[in-house]
């Protein structure tokens, strides 16, 4: 393994985290966003002399993860099982930062997001990327990042409002 | 004045110029229910945001440490003909996420190790590992040409790399450890470092400080440029604080 491969390796691996939280708000499944990652990361390896050092490398994988997602792992997710038993109980509780939205809920609001609005709201609201970074990440104008986060956040707040009144 | 719910998500998101953004806020002071909208999409961000935070400390799956740092173990027999063991880049960022002190006592975690702590001598930060402590003195102040020879870390070669930064070769506790170590951006980056394996019932390392071993030399004549300084030239570039 050649210095530079090793550096290329370790950057990947500190940025492990991240790349697992934003596949938790594109796949709707544990395993489904784990199996994301892992293709990013083998999809990242393999093309390792696309990426220019010095530019951000969380970037650079979030456009491979987003690629990843609609070409190959999205067509295998784990459909019938959109609510694992151990995520069912998992995070449920009350959120510190409110006490009508708890974690569980947004989670699974944001799952009946389609795609490009799960994605954006990934990328925006859940990574904190500003819009212009998550336009260069999905390769569309500002203007369409905009307008997929409005939209979904508009079905968020009514979902979560419905939730709350069904109470 | 009405503002759009785009403009008000914009805003949330401190998206908007310093001008716009003080705009609402005046507007936010003097009317409640733009102040509600506003409060709406604010919990609603923070929320969002919430939700996904712990997972950043769930324990990492194995199959992505793996599939990312892929570290292949030397055979003994490899290690006995190279003398060196590979301290793994890979392995050592893995321990970074894992929380995990590893490498013995001169290699922390930046997030458990103060910068003063004496006995960190490296922190990895953002997958590169950069000098602390002793070592980040040692590799600022000392000369090669006055420096005693019993000092912990030992300073070789300095030289100018082709990107333009200084890089000094060093030794660290009489050749237990031997790396590269180059200045930027106010600090010494840690492109390489090889850990000597103790040979013997006394606990020596088989090779000698001076000496260094194959994987750093390899990173030296990548980056040098021309030949290494000499002792004037090394206490210029010194007192010029590794400033060209």
């Amino acid at each position: 393994m050649t210095p530079e491969e090793q550096q290329f390796r370790a950057e990947l691996v500190s940025l492990l985290p991240r790349l697992r939280r934003f596949g938790r708000a594109i796949a709707r499944h544990r395993e489904d966003a784990d199996d994301l990652v892992q293709v990013a990361v083998e999809r990242a390896l393999t093309r390792r002399e696309q990426w220019e050092p010095g530019t951000r490398m969380l970037s650079w994988m979030f456009k491979i993860m987003n690629n990843a997602w609609i070409d190959e792992v999205r067509a295998r997710t784990r459909r019938d099982q959109i609510f694992a038993p151990e995520e069912a109980g998992e995070h449920v509780g009350v959120s510190p930062m409110d006490d009508h939205l708890n974690a569980l809920a947004v989670r699974k609001a944001i799952e009946r997001l389609n795609d490009e609005q799960r994605i954006a709201v990934g990328l925006v609201l859940v990574e904190g990327l500003p819009y212009k970074d998550a336009a260069e990440v999905l390769g569309v104008p500002i203007g369409t990042v905009t307008s997929r986060l409005a939209r979904a956040r508009e079905q968020l707040q009514a979902l979560l409002s419905s939730a709350e009144e069904a109470r | 004045m009405t503002f759009s719910d785009d403009k008000l998500m914009a805003y949330v998101d401190r998206e908007l110029d310093p001008a716009s953004t003080a705009e609402i806020d005046a507007a936010i002071a003097r009317d409640p229910e733009l102040a509600a909208r506003v409060e709406r999409q604010r919990k609603l961000r923070i929320a969002v945001h919430a939700a996904f935070e712990p997972i950043l400390q769930e324990p990492m799956p194995k199959r992505l440490l793996d599939a990312a740092s892929s570290v292949t173990p030397v055979s003994p027999a490899a290690r006995t003909s190279r003398r060196w063991a590979w301290l793994e880049w890979s392995a050592m960022a893995a321990s970074v996420v894992l929380g995990v002190l590893i490498g013995g006592a001169f290699i922390g975690d930046s997030r458990r190790a103060p910068a003063t702590d004496p006995n960190t001598e490296m922190v990895a930060e953002r997958g590169h590992m950069v000098a602390r402590g002793g070592l980040a003195i040692a590799l600022s102040e000392q000369l090669a040409s006055t420096q005693k020879a019993d000092a912990r870390v030992r300073i070789g070669l300095t030289f100018l790399s082709k990107s333009g930064e200084y890089c000094r070769t060093f030794t660290l506790e009489k050749g237990a450890a031997a790396g590269l170590a180059c200045s930027g951006a106010g600090e010494w980056r840690i492109p390489v470092i090889v850990h000597a394996e103790r040979i013997g019932p006394s606990g020596d390392y088989r090779t000698a400080a001076a000496q260094l071993p194959p994987a750093v030399l390899r990173e030296v004549d990548e980056r040098i440029q021309g030949g290494s300084l000499d002792a004037e030239a090394e206490r210029a570039a010194q007192q010029r604080g590794w400033k060209r």
